[in-house]
């Protein structure tokens, strides 16, 4: 695997890093990080347990890679060294949860489930606080489609051919933002076309240093989207989207399938890039009567794919005005893929200083593009109590093509200016 | 190399009043304190300190100082000369956890803010208020005020807008023996001016806990040029041009062609593939002013055989020149695996000669070097591109830094020009001032830290100088 350029010690990562920002210890930034796991391959340091405490606590959001001067490619180094790591010892409990959950998708539905009746008892503070269920969605955000279909079908077909991937975790825990994902598209003259028998992108194993899982879930996923004649693959989560990205270098050296990773890494588009880039329509009555609205960069996203315009741009046009930006919006949620399960005490921390963020820009709505952002926000907002409401940019268009004001609610707003 | 062992008893009383996140120990987490961004020389402490607050640092301090252990503050780790080295020091104490804004205010353009707040953040606090902190090194995302107070930082805009020292208002200072002094230096303190005799001291006078800083209004129009030059001769006489045109220019920078190759292959800017040295030129102001200005700064490069001028208007054009300058030395690692960067001053008229003896030192040695001048200012930073697994390459690399800097006193210049002396240099001090001089100098230290516990071994040439100097070791890369 290419590591590539060699680390300077410029230190120029330290502040871009989440965990050096909350200890301050250069052991846990990425600049400490190479310099240990250089110093356990050299055979200098031992491959001990506070030495692996500080490699596990790596988000990898990849916000030093962004920082970097050198480019040095820390999360390439760092996958390189996943493997060791794992044999090292068991997999946390909450990692191998986790990967539980990307085979059994069923589990989660149930979950979300049990959570949305613990909501509807008037329990959500309490249950905000259980492990697991504290970080399923709350109850504005519907789990089933609300059956209602996007207003007028808007522009000619842009002779596009889609698929949305059925990120597993996404899917299941926050189906309306794949429904709305693929009512925008069709409304902006994309076809979507369904390709049954999607499974996970491998993204989280390949994290666990599980790369030949990884890389046979990959090419499952390879094989059948190549062959299904698409332009592109659309995806709404972060996380899946960047790993898609590196399908080309995960199959590199599968001869068979070399050719079509390449192809489908080069196809891979954030939903809110797709729509930008293919020309969308503007809704003809943006949401100006919900409050302050922010965005916040889910890391993968932004450092991932360099995504950071398009879903703002999304934002802007479904609310009608530029979307506020919370204070270190650059800075990791602590939700990182499975992390907040294998590392709860940092992704709390880091959660807790998210939803503080949130709370200091008085945003009543803050628009992500991941749905694992959004469920770690929302979890830390609702526990400090702050009621923002967390959607994914998509959400929030398909909302504003639905709900162009009625008459009723044009005169509900009136009397709320009246009343003041 | 490693400091000895520490008293036990001492350990678990400042465990007990820092907490675990506040003391570091073991191997692992203590190894990347062996160095900062100078990596020539290691050494690691046997403990690492991170009080959140004044107390705990003041508290600290205390303790040691009473044991007689020595210490050496350290901010990012971002320094380039090895002030922070805890050579023969055992421990360091950062300060990465004293993060609190303590004061904002607007009205009379003022921010006070602890040690371990990073550069950049002072702007990005009061921005809004079209204001700004003017000092911006080229590590100004990462690195910290307390470390820019040590250093006496400068940047790109010290041109027209100084250094460090001429944004201070005010220091908190911890001493050497733990007693805690604020040094007020805004107008009508009188007395005598601590803060500005604590302000580049590298650490040895003290720890510095927070700082009083005066903001600027951010210019209502800023023009950033970019200028080609077939080589840095030319582009050297245009600088003096441009000055002698009467104009302050926010910043005067020049890259030569080496520079421009890897900010280029980073970056991609689109930098002419022929270029031999560019010059970036910020003039800022009202902005009816600055087209007359723009004028002038394109007659007077053109004078000196400019093949090329233009003007980044787009604010993202500007933004990624202003990157590939800013990070143009963390892009020197596509050339070369490692690079020294040299850090010296000459008075701006003698820019031509001193290419001309950095090129004839390259030569010398077999050694590229690369060249990025805050030329506006005579502040030369030559990059000596090396091979770290090659021992004898890394002498002939501290060779040709010292004959450059020896160059640059001969032109009548200095051995630093915003790095600091830090461990690097101490050598050189007595080449750069008189006995007299020194012994002054000596003898402030003295008064401010007697005992000499407080980052011992650095600016003034000591005799205890134990360090490890880097042995090859194979590369993460690969």
């Amino acid at each position: 695997m290419d590591t590539g350029l060699p680390c300077i010690h410029c230190g120029l990562c330290l502040h871009s890093c989440p965990t050096y920002r909350e200890l301050g210890s250069e052991a846990d930034s990425p600049r400490g990080r190479i310099y240990l796991m250089e110093a356990i391959e050299a055979g200098e340091q031992e491959f001990d347990a506070p030495a692996r405490a500080h490699l596990e606590g790596c988000l990898s959001c990849k916000a030093c890679e962004t920082a970097c001067p050198s480019g040095v490619d820390f999360s390439a180094r760092m996958d390189k060294f996943r493997p060791r790591l794992a044999a090292a010892h068991r997999l946390a409990p909450g990692r191998r949860a986790a990967l539980l959950v990307t085979r059994f998708p069923l589990l989660l539905k149930i979950a979300a489930r049990t959570a949305r009746l613990l909501d509807l008892l008037g329990l959500e503070r309490l249950r905000r606080l259980l492990p697991g269920l504290g970080l399923m969605p709350g109850r504005k955000r519907k789990l089933r489609a609300s059956g209602l279909t996007i207003g007028s079908p808007g522009k000619r077909s842009s002779g596009l051919r889609v698929a949305l991937l059925q990120g597993c975790v996404g899917n299941a825990v926050a189906p309306g933002i794949t429904r709305d994902a693929r009512e925008v598209l069709e409304r902006n003259g994309i076809a979507v076309v369904d390709v049954a028998g999607q499974g996970c992108c491998g993204a989280l194993y390949a994290h666990s240093g599980d790369r030949e899982r990884a890389a046979e879930l990959a090419s499952h996923n390879v094989r059948l989207l190549d062959a299904a004649g698409l332009d592109h693959v659309v995806t709404t989560v972060a996380g899946c989207g960047a790993f898609m990205r590196e399908y080309d270098s995960l199959l590199a050296h599968d001869n068979l399938l070399s050719g079509a990773a390449q192809r489908l890494a080069g196809a891979t588009r954030d939903v809110s890039e797709l729509l930008v880039e293919a020309g969308f329509d503007p809704p003809m009555h943006p949401l100006t009567d919900i409050g302050p609205v922010a965005y916040h960069d889910a890391c993968h996203l932004l450092h991932g794919c360099s995504v950071a315009e398009q879903p703002r741009i999304i934002t802007r046009a479904a609310v009608g005005r530029e979307p506020l930006e919370l204070a270190e919006s650059e800075l990791c949620c602590g939700s990182a893929g499975s992390y907040n399960l294998e590392q709860p005490s940092m992704a709390a921390r880091l959660g807790r200083r998210k939803a503080a963020a949130l709370g200091a820009s008085e945003a009543s709505v803050l628009a992500v593009g991941n749905v694992g952002c959004i469920l770690q926000i929302e979890m830390h907002a609702r526990r400090a109590g702050i009621d923002a409401e967390l959607l994914h940019p998509v959400e929030l268009l398909a909302r504003a093509y639905r709900e162009g004001p009625s008459p009723a609610a044009a005169s509900s707003r009136l009397s709320k200016i009246r009343r003041r | 190399m490693s400091n000895p062992p520490l008293d036990a008893g001492l350990v678990t009383r400042l465990r007990r009043m820092l907490g675990e996140e506040g003391l570091l120990t073991g191997e692992a987490a203590l190894r990347v304190y062996e160095c900062d961004g100078y990596t020539l020389e290691k050494a690691r402490p046997s403990l690492v300190l991170l009080p959140a607050t004044t107390q705990e640092m003041s508290r600290s301090v205390e303790l040691l100082h009473k044991a007689g252990i020595a210490f050496v503050p350290r901010g990012a780790g971002t320094g380039v000369s090895g002030g922070c080295l805890p050579a023969d020091i055992p421990v360091m104490i950062g300060t990465s956890r004293m993060q609190r804004i303590r004061r904002v205010d607007i009205d009379n353009r003022r921010v006070e803010v602890e040690a371990g707040v990073v550069n950049l953040d002072v702007t990005r606090l009061v921005e809004s208020d079209g204001l700004h902190y003017a000092p911006d090194p080229s590590s100004q995302a990462a690195c910290t005020i307390g470390g820019n107070v040590a250093e006496n930082s400068g940047g790109p805009h010290t041109l027209k807008y100084g250094v460090t020292v001429n944004h201070l208002l005010g220091l908190e200072l911890v001493l050497p023996d733990g007693e805690v002094l604020q040094l007020s230096r805004e107008a009508g303190s009188g007395g005598f001016d601590l803060a500005g005799v604590v302000t580049g001291s590298e650490g040895t006078l003290g720890i510095i806990t927070s700082a009083t800083l005066a903001l600027v209004k951010t210019p209502q129009a800023v023009a950033t040029m970019l200028a080609v030059f077939p080589g840095v001769l030319e582009a050297s006489r245009a600088v003096s041009a441009i000055i002698a045109a009467g104009l302050v220019p926010a910043a005067l920078e020049m890259m030569d062609a080496l520079v421009i190759e890897a900010v280029e292959a980073a970056y991609g800017f689109g930098f002419p593939a022929d270029a031999g040295a560019v010059l970036i030129i910020e003039l800022d102001g009202l902005a009816a002013a600055l087209d007359e200005q723009c004028v002038q700064v394109t007659e007077a490069c053109n004078e000196q055989g400019a093949s090329e001028i233009r003007r980044a208007d787009d604010p993202r054009e500007r933004a990624l020149l202003w990157k590939s300058r800013k990070r143009a030395f963390g892009a020197m690692g596509r050339l070369s695996p490692s690079y020294c960067t040299q850090d010296g001053v000459v008075p701006r008229s003698a820019l031509p000669q001193i290419v001309e003896r950095i090129g004839e030192i390259g030569r010398r040695y077999k050694l590229r070097i690369a060249n990025i001048m805050h030329a506006g200012d005579g502040n030369i930073h030559p990059l000596l591109l090396y091979d770290e697994n090659d021992p004898e390459e890394v002498a002939r690399v501290l060779d040709a830094g010292r004959d450059i800097l020896l160059a640059c006193l001969e032109l009548g210049g200095s051995v630093t020009g915003e790095h600091g002396i830090g461990i690097e240099k101490t050598e050189l001090m007595p080449a750069s001032f008189g006995p007299a001089t020194l012994a002054a100098m000596a003898d402030l230290r003295e008064v401010f830290n007697p005992r000499a516990l407080c980052n011992p071994h650095k600016i003034l040439p000591s005799d205890r100088h134990c360090v490890e100097v880097t042995r090859p070791r194979p590369r993460g890369g690969g």
